[in-house]
């Protein structure tokens, strides 16, 4: 395989998403053209990078609260409706 | 866990309160992991959890002819995010291995106790990874989010967007190449 015909396959390659046929011929290019490496380098950097993006926790009770508000709402508004029929 | 969601949805489908109860208590971490990720603040991440469950419950008799409750309820928390988004800002728009890669990204990833140091870096780069993110459109950004950040597969994503594969496909595609762009000096 070219560069040219490698590149579209990297991003791919990187989330190990190719057939094996493919996935072999790719692997081959890249072994040997440091410009290709270079780029499936980056594309596995980006992937692990986002892979780690975290937020900041909310407080320890927040998730039982909300849950307790969505049953409080959703039984409030089956109340009304069960009224209105 | 995934075993006893058709379960529980169809007693929810058919008016079990407890079920509904346990579907939040499943879903509301990954729903608020998303709406946080592609909004990028508590508040509004709350009302995308409170508002989604909401939906889900108005709609429950649909339910029984969803395919997959995770992704439907993703499709209501991202469609729900997508008009917050729009509302606050307007119309501007795995490989778990990293012993091979380059510097910084291993310097900040590689550690499991950081020092006050790393810990300093470490939100400094997740702040940079949320800037680069926000400079995204919303189904990119979207996108990226769910497949690249919380792990959905192109099809799941093809399924929660309501698109074909190959626009997941390309959106990555641009999203990546953007985000490759931005975040250049990390990688």
């Amino acid at each position: 395989m070219t560069c040219g015909e490698v590149q579209p396959f990297i991003e791919d390659y990187a989330d190990n998403s190719l057939d094996e046929h493919t996935k072999k011929q790719v692997k081959e290019h890249i072994d040997i053209c440091p410009d290709c490496q270079g780029d499936f380098d980056i594309s596995v950097s980006l992937k692990v990078l986002l892979r780690a993006f975290t937020t900041e926790e909310p407080e320890c009770d927040y998730f039982e609260k909300a849950t307790s508000l969505i049953i409080a709402k959703t039984s409030s508004e089956a109340s009304k409706s069960e009224e209105v029929h | 866990m995934s075993d006893q969601i058709p379960e529980l949805v169809k007693g929810f489908v058919s008016g079990d309160e407890a079920d509904f109860a346990e579907l939040i208590r499943i879903f509301r971490r990954k729903i608020y992991s998303v709406a946080y990720k592609f909004l990028g603040n508590h508040l509004d991440a709350d009302e995308v959890v409170q508002e989604t469950f909401v939906r889900i419950y108005r709609k429950r008799k649909e339910l029984g002819n969803v395919k997959y409750f995770s992704t439907f309820l993703v499709r209501v928390a991202s469609n729900y995010s997508i008009d917050l988004l729009r509302k606050r800002k307007g119309h501007s728009g795995r490989d778990d291995d990293t012993n091979s890669l380059p510097g910084n990204v291993q310097l900040v990833l590689s550690k499991k106790v950081p020092t006050p140091s790393e810990e300093y870096e470490n939100k400094r780069l997740m702040t940079e990874i949320k800037l680069a993110l926000d400079q995204l459109p919303p189904r990119q950004k979207l996108t990226a989010i769910l497949h690249d950040v919380e792990g959905f597969t192109k099809s799941e994503v093809a399924d929660i967007l309501e698109c074909p594969k190959a626009t997941v496909r390309s959106n990555l595609h641009i999203a990546r190449s953007k985000l490759k762009r931005i975040l250049k000096d990390r990688l």
